[in-house]
Parts: C-alpha cells; sequence; structure tokens
C-alpha cells in the first residue's frame, strides 16, 4: 500500500485528480464530503503513507489501521469518477485490519510490550479475510456470467487484438478463439480459485494460476496496481506452517505461547457476520432494476464488475434558458479528461453535472435554465447509440435509489 | 508436490496455448500491418505537411520581399495570395498536433482567433515586443496577419512598423516549424513508427487523440461559437476563422479533408484500414465506411454554404446549423465508437478494465 500511495504521487495524481479540478462528482449519499485545499490532500496522502507503515511493521497498529482506512474512504469519496473496485477492496480490507489482531506477533508493538503477545490468532480472524478474498472473486466471476462475456467474448474480443504488438504471443490475441479462450478461462478462474486455495493439495498450482492472471492482466491492462495487491493478499489462503517457515527465512522466530482463552467478543462477532452478508447481497441489488446493469449502470458500483465493460461516451449538454433558447456547453471548460469519459457513461454523475452547470449558468444570469443532455455510448463493440432521453431536464431530476426510467434502453440488434 | 502442481499448470497452459492455434482459420486483424500504417502517416501524411506549409510560408516571404522592393498592386495581389496558400497549408498541419508540435503549442502559435486587433494596433505602435508573451496570445499568428493584410487600411502597409510586425509574425512561425520538423525527423517520427501499442502514449492512441482534439475544436471555435451555440443561440460571426479574408469556409474544407486524410491514411494503410481489419461494424455499415461517409456529408454541408461563413451565419444561420449538425453526428462517431473498437484509451488513469 505504501508502494500504492508513492506511486500515485510519483505520477502526480495527487495534483491532477485532486487539486487541480474545478468541479469534484460525489458519491450518492455522500455528498457533504468536503473538498479540501491541496495542503489537506498531501497531508492525507502522507498520513495514509506513514500508517501504511505502521500496520505493516505493527507500530501503533489498531491506531495505523483505523487511520489508513479513515484516511483512504476520505480521498475516494471525494471524487465518484475515480472509483475502481479495487480502491473499494483495499478500504473493506482496512476497516477489518482495524478489528483484526494483527499485530500480535512480528510486530514493533509486541516487541516493545504494547500488546499482548501472541503465537496464534483467532482462526476467525483469518477465515474473515479469507471469505472477504473469496467473496471478490467468487462475486467477479458471477459478473462475468453474462452474454456478452460469455457468447461474445466481449470486451476481451477488443481489448486483446490491440495489443497484437505484443512479441511471441501477439499474433495470437489477434483470434477471436483466443479471446474466448481467455473469456471463459477467466470466468472459470474467478469462480473457481478461493476453493482451489481451500484445499491444501491444490493450494500451490492455484496460486501459480493467481499469479499467472494477474501478471497476465498487469501486462495487458492498464489497471495499476490490483495484480499485486491481490498476488500478495490471497497469501493468507496459505497454512500457518508455510507464514511460519517464511519468517524463519527472514529470521523471524515465533515463541509457542498458549492459545489464548477469550478470542473475539461476541458483538463483535454479530458485527462481522452483518459485515459480510451484507457483503454478500449489496453486489446483486442491480437485479432489482430494468435493463441490464451493464449498460445502465445502476447497481453497477461495489458490484466487484471488472474487465467486464469497453465502452466510450459523448455527452453534449445543452442549457436551455425561459425563452428556449440553447446554450452548448463546452465539457472541457468545466471537467478533466477522466472526468468527461467517466460521466458520459454513467447516469448519477450527468444529473450531478447537470446540477453543477444549472448553478454556473444561473449565476451567469440565465433565468430558469435547464439542463438537457444528448449523450451516445457505444458498449461492447455495439454502434454508438443514445444513452438517455434527449428531451429530459436533469436539472430538475434528484439522484436516488428509484430506477432511472429516463435511461433509454439498449437495442441489442447484433452487430452486422 | 510442488513441482508437479507447477508442471501441470505450465502443461495446462500449454495445452490450451495449442487448442488456441488450431481453431480458428480465417482469423479477423490478424494480416493487419500495424507498424505499416504508421510509417505511412508519418511518411506520407505528417512529414509532407510539415514540408508543403515549409514551403508555403517560404513562399510568403518571398512575397514580401517582393512588396518591400515595389509596393505595385500586381505584388499586393501576390502577398495576400501568398498568405492564403500558407493559410490553407497550415489547415493540414493543425490536426498533427502531438509530439514536438504539441510540446511548442504550435497551433496556439499560428491559429489563436478571433484575433485581438486591439493589441494589434497597441504592438504596431510599440518599439519592440515578444509575441510569445501571453498577453500578445491573441495577437499573433494568421488571425493577426489576416487583419494586417485585409483590414488595415493598405495606406500603412508602408510603415515599416507594420512590415516589421507581418516579418515577426512569418519568423515566429518559421521558427517553430523549423524547431519541429527537425525534432521530428531526427528522434520523433522514430519512436512514432515503432511505438506500436493502443495505450495514451503509443502512437495511435496519440493520433487518434490529437485528431479528435482538432475536430473537436473545428466544430466548437470554427462552427459553433460564431454560430451561438455558448451565448444562447446569439450569433458571435465575428468570431470565426480568417473573418477579413472571408476564407472561412475553403480553410474549414481544406482542414476536414486533412482529418478524414489521416483516418484513410491517403491511398495507404490508415485507421480505416485498422477498423476494417478489426472487423468494426456499424449497424448495417462499417464502421470505417460510416465515419467516410461523416466526413463526406460535413464537407458537402460546408460546399452548400454560400460566401464567407460570417455572412451566412447572418443571411442563412439554417445552411450553417445543417453544417454544425453533421459535424455532431461524426464527432460521436471519432470519440466513442473509432476508440472503443481501436481499444485506444483516452487517459493515463487506472482503470477496472471497463
Amino acid at each position: 500500500m505504501f508502494v500504492s500511495i508513492v506511486r500515485f504521487y510519483l505520477n502526480g495524481w495527487i495534483e491532477t485528480q485532486f487539486i487541480e479540478p474545478g468541479l469534484h462528482f460525489k458519491y450518492f449519499g455522500f455528498h457533504w464530503v468536503p473538498e479540501l485545499t491541496a495542503f489537506g490532500y498531501y497531508f492525507l496522502f502522507v498520513l495514509m503513507a506513514l500508517s501504511a507503515l505502521g500496520i505493516a511493521f505493527g507500530v501503533l497498529y489498531r491506531f495505523s489501521a483505523l487511520t489508513f482506512f479513515l484516511a483512504f474512504t476520505y480521498i475516494e469519496l471525494v471524487d465518484v469518477t475515480y472509483y475502481l473496485n479495487h480502491y473499494y477492496f483495499v478500504s473493506l480490507v482496512g476497516l477489518l485490519l482495524v478489528f483484526l489482531p494483527a499485530h500480535r506477533a512480528h510486530s514493533v508493538d509486541a516487541w516493545l510490550g504494547w500488546t499482548r503477545r501472541a503465537s496464534y490468532i483467532p482462526v476467525g480472524a483469518i477465515n474473515i479475510l479469507k471469505l472477504q478474498l473469496g467473496l471478490v472473486y467468487v462475486l467477479a466471476g458471477i459478473a462475468k456470467l453474462n452474454a456478452d462475456w460469455l457468447l461474445e467474448a466481449m470486451p476481451l474480443a477488443i481489448w486483446l487484438p490491440a495489443q497484437s504488438h505484443v512479441p511471441l504471443i501477439g499474433e495470437l490475441l489477434t483470434h477471436k478463439v483466443t479471446a474466448y479462450a481467455f473469456s471463459w478461462a477467466g470466468a472459470a478462474f474467478d469462480l473457481a480459485i478461493p476453493f482451489i486455495l481451500l484445499s491444501a493439495c491444490w493450494r500451490w498450482a492455484g496460486y501459480s494460476a493467481v499469479i499467472a492472471f494477474h501478471l497476465l492482466t498487469w501486462s495487458f491492462f492498464q489497471i495499476g496496481m490490483f495484480p499485486f495487491i491481490m498476488i500478495g493478499a490471497t497469501l493468507v489462503f496459505f497454512s500457518a506452517d508455510f507464514h511460519s517457515s517464511l519468517h524463519a527465512h527472514i529470521g523471524l522466530k515465533l515463541d509457542k505461547r498458549p492459545i489464548p482463552a477469550k478470542m473475539i467478543s461476541p458483538v463483535l462477532q454479530t458485527s462481522m457476520i452483518v459485515f459480510m452478508v451484507f457483503q454478500l447481497v449489496f453486489p446483486f441489488r442491480s437485479i432489482v432494476y430494468p435493463g441490464n446493469a451493464l449498460w445502465t449502470e445502476q447497481g453497477y458500483r461495489f458490484g466487484w464488475r471488472v474487465m467486464l465493460v469497453e465502452k466510450a461516451g459523448y455527452a453534449q449538454f445543452k442549457v436551455v434558458d425561459k425563452q428556449g433558447n440553447e446554450l452548448w456547453v463546452d465539457n472541457t471548460d468545466f471537467l478533466t479528461p477522466v472526468q468527461e469519459k467517466m460521466l458520459a457513461t454513467q447516469p448519477d454523475l450527468l444529473i450531478q453535472y447537470a446540477h453543477h452547470l444549472r448553478d454556473h449558468y444561473q449565476q451567469l444570469g440565465v433565468e430558469d435554465p435547464s439542463v438537457t443532455a444528448e449523450v451516445h455510448v457505444t458498449f461492447n463493440g455495439r454502434p454508438s447509440q443514445p444513452f438517455i432521453d434527449p428531451s429530459i431536464d436533469l436539472a430538475a431530476l434528484r439522484d436516488g435509489w428509484k430506477a432511472k426510467h429516463w435511461i433509454l434502453p439498449l437495442n441489442d440488434r447484433k452487430k452486422g | 508436490m510442488i513441482r508437479l502442481s507447477f508442471f501441470c499448470v505450465l502443461v495446462i497452459g500449454a495445452c490450451s496455448l495449442n487448442g488456441c492455434k488450431g481453431g480458428d482459420p480465417k482469423p479477423q486483424g490478424e494480416d493487419f500491418d500495424r507498424a505499416g500504417m504508421l510509417e505511412n502517416l508519418a511518411k506520407n501524411i505528417v512529414g509532407p505537411s510539415y514540408a508543403s506549409f515549409e514551403g508555403a510560408l517560404v513562399d510568403l516571404q518571398t512575397a514580401l520581399d517582393a512588396y518591400r522592393l515595389d509596393d505595385s498592386e500586381g505584388n499586393v495581389i501576390a502577398l495576400r495570395d501568398a498568405f492564403g496558400q500558407a493559410y490553407i497549408a497550415w489547415q493540414s498541419c493543425s490536426p498533427h498536433e502531438f509530439g514536438p508540435a504539441a510540446n511548442l503549442g504550435f497551433r496556439l502559435t499560428v491559429n489563436t482567433f478571433p484575433c485581438d486587433t486591439a493589441r494589434v494596433h497597441v504592438l504596431l505602435s510599440s518599439e519592440s515586443y515578444d509575441l510569445k508573451l501571453a498577453t500578445n496570445a491573441a495577437a499573433k499568428g494568421f488571425p493577426a496577419l489576416d487583419f494586417i493584410l485585409y483590414k488595415l487600411n493598405d495606406a500603412r502597409w508602408a510603415e515599416p512598423s507594420v512590415q516589421a510586425f507581418i516579418q515577426a509574425n512569418i519568423d515566429l512561425i518559421h521558427d517553430d516549424l523549423h524547431a519541429i520538423q527537425s525534432e521530428w525527423n531526427e528522434t520523433y517520427r522514430d519512436e512514432f513508427e515503432t511505438n506500436l501499442g493502443s495505450d495514451v502514449g503509443s502512437a495511435l492512441g496519440t493520433l487518434v487523440n490529437a485528431v479528435n482534439q482538432d475536430f473537436e475544436l473545428l466544430k466548437n471555435a470554427n462552427v459553433g461559437i460564431p454560430l451561438g451555440k455558448k451565448t444562447l443561440g446569439e450569433t458571435q460571426a465575428e468570431k470565426v476563422e480568417a473573418l477579413y479574408s472571408g476564407q472561412s469556409i475553403p480553410l474549414l474544407i481544406f482542414r476536414l479533408q486533412a482529418i478524414k486524410n489521416v483516418f484513410e491514411g491517403g491511398v495507404g494503410l490508415g485507421i480505416d484500414d485498422q477498423l476494417d481489419a478489426l472487423g468494426a461494424s456499424y449497424g448495417e455499415e462499417s464502421l470505417s465506411k460510416a465515419i467516410t461517409l461523416g466526413f463526406d456529408d460535413a464537407i458537402e454541408a460546408a460546399q452548400l454554404i454560400d460566401g464567407s461563413l460570417h455572412d451566412a451565419i447572418l443571411d442563412s444561420p439554417s445552411d450553417v446549423e445543417n453544417l454544425h449538425s453533421k459535424l455532431q453526428h461524426l464527432v460521436v462517431l471519432l470519440k466513442t465508437d473509432m476508440p472503443s473498437q481501436l481499444g485506444v484509451q483516452i487517459t493515463y488513469q487506472d482503470n477496472d478494465g471497463d
């Protein structure tokens, strides 16, 4: 995580993503999250980096974990356009770590006697991490069980040929059948890997597959740190003996101590169960919305839907005054390229942007502005098509949990 | 145990790779020669656009020199004509604002319009000035020359300060062009031709983004803003390109053709061929055909406009609206379907794979 934060800084993303944009998009229910000054963002990132080190070395562990979780989540909440499933994953694990006794051994805290030393940690603590990881894989696998992925090999059929310049296997990637093979293998991998890792006998094979799979995706796609996070995180599936011997290799020894009697309080236990049930159910909320969630993006986020869509959208916003005069908005006046790209395919962000435009032009003296948008989106190789009702006044809408009926249905006529 | 399982994974992996080989006898996209396309675009499209611009600037300089020796009516006409030709040659460079040109902000230097004529008057009465200063951003380049050569009373052309201003602008553009050409020839062209990926820094990604940016600028700055799209329908006809010489329409058509030319790669391999090799479709027809048609429709709509763009906006706005809607239709294809089918990334940001 420390590496991740340093990478973020080195890429200049603190500057371009948080400080430069004049407008930030918020998560539904989190509009209150205040934006910070440049100093504030840098301060939070430093805090995050220090607390990540704190967790790793077990320095003031609980405090570090809590700080890390809060800082990381705060940064995420500032702008929804940067949403990534793996940031969400990091937040969740961060939250779990606050409650797990991961500092009882090989930690500075234990060494200094700030916490009770222990050679054992409750099996529940390990299992909940396994469960969280397993859920991510399985839910990502279930999300892949859709017609585009399985029957059209989309979007891999677009993405893989784009890599045809890669030495050795490049030529192979241009074959449609390769995209099918990758799609099916990917879905099978996601669905099966947690179970394979659970089996002692197959664990090494499974872990080799984890490494191979994530390195492959890392080399093909622009997905940042995620592959390495998963490669590291899945080590939790290995046995205690394995970790002890690993530690022994780097000169850390564990003195055998008796298993403590009281492990986890009932309150904590119950909250963990509630947390996991939520984790299990929340990703499926898209079922209650009409249409394909990959198209409408209703109930899309926090659903472990990774690698599922190739989308590009173009949104032409129009501000209309009381007399019906139209003003065409130039998005580059308000948005960064990332924001412009993300916004065009996400209905809730269209509403937020429309509200911003209404307020902006009202201040400039436009009377009773209404805001409409012609949005065209291309989705998994289909011809671009209108995404929302171009006559609806987006500024008059409020975002909410209710289905957005102004999203036009996906015209699924197969491409030629 | 460990070795055995590892071996199994390798074997399974090898088997599935073999499976791929044996499968599809006629794969899509296999034959496409990406390196060939980039070489063609560099050698036959981008390189020559700079070379002809260079030639046109030399002619402009010659015409200015001739006028300085003899301010005959014929030399006045020749000077204006050379300026018009240089402005046309520029239109083919405008879509290539990447690499060395982007580093210098070449487009801003050559063609920031509308011209700040008040500022030009200030410069004409100054002893010395630096055209690169931000305060002079809209008082230089072709829009400023357009003003001098077609609006300023030609009695003033004899003034040394006016001739010096024309010279300073030609030099400014010429110097930047030289810098761009030498960097292009020495290093950038090779990098461009060998960068075969589709990510943001790749040649294809760079090209697609540059072309789209230029096209959107054309739609907004050349047509949309004068037509009143940013001012609640209140037209701003005086904001057209080449207001004083009234050349907006021919220039716009040359620009559209230049962008189309990048897309088609002239007679050689272009983005259209890559789309065809990928089997990209748009409804019943191929995506490349739809985009080519989109360019043709827009060019035709521009040809239908009578007289200057400035006058058409005031007298027959529906013709200009028609052009604008053709551009709007095309921009969707260029900014959604095309990059999506090519697998081109628009930003450096990490993504979820979406």
